[in-house]
């Protein structure tokens, strides 16, 4: 292409100054159809949902009968009726709380073992990866067969050494530690990914003048790696603690919120309430709740991230 | 360039738009069409049924088609463990099916909301012989002397049992015994002890099909047979937390997991892979049983409780929804498939509604022998209770399936679960 | 010993521990491999038996037989993917092209406010969509799974990803473009798109496994057997496959195939694209 190697032939500061031409006017419509098809699908599948959801949750909402207006009923409902919400939000927190440090610690130590030139190193990288280009559905029904009561592969091999394994899926207590472990390891390669790009950009200075003055490995991992890849660790623990308050398919499919209710998260009640027994209203509600969850704490990982960051670049 | 860029956009365009067309397209032609012949019409017709219902179905259509020309039916096949829930979202945008199969629990819901259509005049028609069919079962179709549907599957539960286990072991068969008049839940879990064979992954007894959520079926037989029953006649009321009731669930916990004799929660086995010997199942199942190569089987009653036989009957009836497009072709279509001649057909899977189909000999031969079928289905017509409905059943159903975990998972005793169910169902009768 | 010698011994532990957790990640797909292969009986043996014999390849056109629909919802999965990714891609380099290289009034706070909806949980704009999609008749149609992805969260982190590589075009080529008398149109389409290459094949990747894998919206919108994606087709055939385990994972093995190749064939690209938007 000949564009790709023409010289520039006006200065580049003048040229930050437009010049009025013809094709200056007409660029502000081009502009504006560009975006279009974009701003349009925000307003109509964003902007106005969201408005449509918040001004629902103040109703009864429901696909079987007409709605009224019953102010904030539903949110009362949710914080001083109903003990399933409080139910479900302790679950959420027990799912999140479980799998942040499995993950974020596993992820790193692994990327701190895959952070050497050794050979083959690059096929453990992929190996751990693949879960996380892997279907949710596929990895969860495979995972359930695993934990099957009664001939699933993990009580066989409890068995060949001589203990009788328990009803991983049917029991309310296991349940959820067995869907954490699931989770953790579908999407432990994606943050591995991340603090290995990260601790590869160290730039490899720091780490010479630490072997001269004498620091040992703990030191230079604590007051040098740490802090150099706080950035990534901070990305990765806010994504993954936003995507584990929405976490839903591998529930629904392994458990479907059971055994009983132990299984119950946010969003597969907002599911239940909405799409099984379609309160609308009530579904909403608890939604915006979870939505305001998720702000909240996008928010305070901005301002953080200013305090607890280390050298942004 | 442009033009290429052009093109590209609008087959993108016209491919996404097109999609917005879905399953609608069907039933969009009838529209306008209405009542002017010549015109085709194309139905929508929902069920639940495996494989071999729905061929069964469309070698029906392709005759109804030649004798009707006009009218094209498309089947549409749901998950039973959806169809409520499916049928309502569907209802609800105006894209209902014409013609819908409903079971007994999901009928409550359309008919008190006026959604299903009035078929009444079937009955003016002579050759369709409407008196033939079962008064009782017409019950949960009908309202104010108007009929709303007609039942095509009324099969009391039975017990498959595989022969070849009950022969091995030298024991007397569940038909053996219903004929000594000893064939009761004592025995039953006599023999279920009997002929469990850890080893060999067998288990003597299974009282659940269809998925361990589908507690109605496996369990309402019990408390029937024990003298209690789900919800009072007016569906008002929990009866389930009685002593009755209590006896009755401790009976089923202790098969599975005192005297393991059935298979633990969650496990799917079925009867057909020989693992089973003796399944509760529904006369549907006849089609998957008689595929069955490995080993003899046959059909008995359910064994009797202390207070009684509790048979339940399954129930499926064929509905016009309110809001077809063609009431005259969904009404002729539901008349095709009941009438005297197709219920013929449709009784290899599900037990006739009809008299003269019933008490027929070509029904007699449609199990393992007549005398089997006249023992498990006929005598145990008059006594077959049908399953528990209620307008509000799908909260009624989620509560008690999350309720029955507590049973399964043994984290509460069987009077813990019956005061759980109690205090959780009780608001939802209202 | 020699210092090659030293190496390995002194790596062994790392080795060690990758193996391990390789193992723990990669053998449910090993377990789904061999179970699909199976003979059913042989799948609930005990000890297990680790690698099927005799080898049954038949269970994967039994899963046919037992699923006529499999094809169907194979097709749907394929050509919903396809449409969401081509349709993002081509929309979002559109979008991100005006916003890093055109001038117009607002243009960074419009930005600024599609950026916010990458934060909107499709779970809270499912219900009223839901709601209005069934009014519009558009439930039970490959619609909602379409152009919502398409237009929305999706599309504003595809906005984001294009704007971002655009910045760092030189802008003596739009320049330049522009002193020849191209328009933004021909500017774009012929220049800017073929360069965002990189960019545009990780957006794809995303974009397409985000789609495959979508099973909260076909779970929702779809009743119609013949419309159903792979993912709840999928768990459909767990509640119908009883315990035909060997079909059920055949079936799981061809719904994740096509990921997995695409993936090792693009598995650079791929990692480097994750890695490196966690960098910025």
């Amino acid at each position: 292409m000949e564009y790709a190697d023409a010289k520039p032939q006006t200065d580049p500061v003048r040229t930050a100054v437009r010049k009025p031409n013809r094709l200056n006017k007409h660029e502000k419509w081009y502009g504006y159809l560009f975006i279009s098809p974009m701003v349009i699908g925000y307003v109509v599948f964003l902007l106005i949902p969201i408005a449509a959801a918040f001004s629902m949750s103040f109703t009864n909402a429901s696909l079987l009968h007409d709605s009224e207006f019953i102010g904030l009923a539903n949110y009362k409902k949710a914080f001083t009726e109903d003990p399933l919400f409080w139910q479900t939000v302790g679950h959420t927190l027990y799912f999140s709380l479980g799998l942040i440090p499995l993950n974020l610690i596993l992820a790193l130590g692994l990327a701190v073992l895959l952070n050497r030139k050794l050979p083959f190193i690059g096929f453990f990288r992929t190996a751990i990866f693949t879960p996380v280009v892997t279907s949710i559905v596929v990895w969860s029904i495979v995972w359930k067969y695993i934990f099957a009561t009664d001939n699933g592969l993990m009580n066989q091999l409890l068995k060949l050494v001589g203990i009788t394994g328990p009803a991983w899926l049917y029991n309310m207590e296991l349940a959820m530690p067995v869907v954490i472990v699931v989770s953790v390891l579908k999407n432990v390669g994606l943050n591995m990914v991340i603090f290995l790009a990260a601790l590869q950009d160290v730039p490899k200075m720091y780490y010479e003048a630490a072997t001269i003055d004498g620091a040992s490995k703990r030191r230079t991992f604590f007051s040098i790696t740490l802090p150099m890849i706080s950035p990534s660790l901070f990305l990765a623990l806010i994504l993954t603690l936003i995507g584990s308050l929405k976490v839903f398919s591998q529930i629904q499919v392994m458990t479907d919120g059971g055994p009983g209710t132990s299984t119950y998260v946010l969003v597969y009640y907002i599911y239940q309430q909405a799409f099984k027994i379609f309160e609308f209203g009530y579904a909403s509600a608890i939604a915006f709740i979870l939505f305001f969850l998720v702000l909240v704490l996008t928010i305070i990982q901005w301002n953080l991230r200013k305090r607890w960051v280390h050298h942004e670049q | 360039m442009k033009k290429r860029f052009a093109i590209s956009l609008a087959i993108l365009l016209a491919a996404t738009s097109l999609t917005a067309c879905g399953s609608n397209k069907e039933t969009d032609t009838g529209g306008t069409a209405k009542e002017e012949t010549g015109k085709s019409v194309n139905l929508k017709f929902s069920i639940w049924g495996n494989d071999t219902h729905k061929q069964m179905y469309e070698d029906m259509i392709a005759k109804f088609h030649e004798s009707h020309p006009s009218i094209n039916v498309e089947i549409m096949t749901i998950p039973f463990a959806d169809y409520q829930q499916k049928l309502s979202i569907m209802q609800a945008s105006k894209t209902a099916p014409d013609v819908a199969w409903l079971a007994e629990r999901m009928i409550p819901q359309f008919l008190t909301a006026g959604q299903l259509l009035d078929i009444s005049e079937i009955k003016n028609d002579s050759a369709y012989n409407f008196a033939d069919i079962y008064p009782s079962t017409l019950n949960l179709l009908s309202k104010d002397d108007k009929v709303y549907g007609i039942p095509f599957s009324t099969p009391p539960a039975m017990i498959y049992y595989n022969k070849t286990l009950f022969e091995e072991k030298g024991l007397a068969t569940p038909t053996e015994l219903y004929k000594e008049g000893k064939w009761n839940y004592d025995e039953f879990l006599k023999a279920a002890k009997a002929l469990t064979d850890p080893a060999k992954g067998i288990y003597g007894a299974n009282m659940v099909r269809n998925g361990w959520n589908n507690w109605p079926d496996a369990l309402q037989s019990i408390f029937n047979a024990y003298g209690t029953d789900f919800l009072s006649a007016d569906g008002t009321k929990l009866t389930l937390n009685s002593p009755e009731g209590e006896q009755a669930l401790t009976m089923f916990s202790d098969m599975i997991f005192k005297d393991n004799v059935h298979p633990k929660p969650g496990d799917q086995t079925t009867f057909d892979t020989g693992k089973i010997a003796m399944q509760k199942e529904l006369f549907s199942y006849m089609g998957k049983a008689k595929a069955v190569t490995d080993f003899e089987w046959d059909i008995a009653p359910l064994p009797a409780g202390p207070a009684g036989t509790g048979t339940t009957m399954g129930y499926a009836g064929v509905v016009g929804m309110k809001d077809t497009k063609h009431p005259k072709e969904t009404l002729e279509f539901i008349n095709y498939i009941t009438n005297p001649d197709n219920m013929i057909i449709t009784s290899q899977f599900f037990v006739p509604s009809r008299q003269s189909v019933l008490e027929s000999d070509d029904f007699l031969k449609q199990g393992p022998s007549p005398e089997s079928v006249k023992m498990a289905v006929i005598d145990q017509m008059p006594t077959a209770k049908s399953l528990p409905a209620h307008p509000n059943w799908q909260q009624i159903d989620t509560k008690m399936q999350s309720v029955l975990d507590y049973l399964y998972t043994q984290s509460s005793s069987v009077q813990d679960v019956l005061k759980k169910a109690d205090t959780e169902i009780t608001p939802l009768l209202k | 010993m020699s210092n090659k010698q030293k190496t390995w011994l002194r790596n062994t532990p790392v080795y060690l521990a990758l193996v391990a957790v390789s193992v723990l990640v990669l053998f449910p797909f090993f377990w789904m491999v061999t179970t699909a292969l199976k003979e059913q009986t042989k799948i609930f043996l005990f000890p297990p038996q680790w690698l099927p014999s005799p080898v049954q390849w038949h269970n994967f056109a039994d899963v046919f037989k037992v699923q006529p629909q499999f094809p169907l919802y194979f097709w749907n999965s394929l050509y919903t993917s396809v449409l969401v990714t081509a349709g993002t891609c081509l929309f979002a380099a559109l979008a991100g092209f005006a916003f890093a290289k055109l001038q117009f009034p607002m243009r960074n706070l419009i930005f600024l406010v599609l950026l916010t909806g990458m934060m909107i949980p499709t779970e809270v704009t499912a219900i009223p969509m839901f709601n209005w999609f069934t009014k519009l008749q558009l439930t039970d149609t490959h619609f909602p799974l379409i152009v919502p992805p398409m237009l929305g969260a999706g599309g504003m982190f595809g906005v984001f990803l294009l704007r971002q590589f655009f910045i760092g075009v030189p802008a003596e080529l739009d320049e330049a473009a522009k002193i020849d008398g191209c328009s933004p149109w021909t500017t774009f389409w012929r220049i800017m798109f073929p360069l965002a290459g990189p960019s545009l094949a990780t957006l794809a990747i995303f974009t397409f496994l985000h789609s495959w894998d979508n099973y909260f919206d076909p779970l929702i919108y779809i009743s119609s057997d013949r419309l159903f994606t792979l993912p709840v087709g999928l768990k459909l055939f767990t509640d119908t496959a009883g315990t035909e385990w060997q079909l059920l994972m055949a079936a799981s093995v061809i719904a994740t195939l096509p990921l997995l190749i695409v993936f090792f064939f693009a598995q650079k690209r791929f990692i480097e694209g994750v890695a490196l938007t966690g960098l910025k």
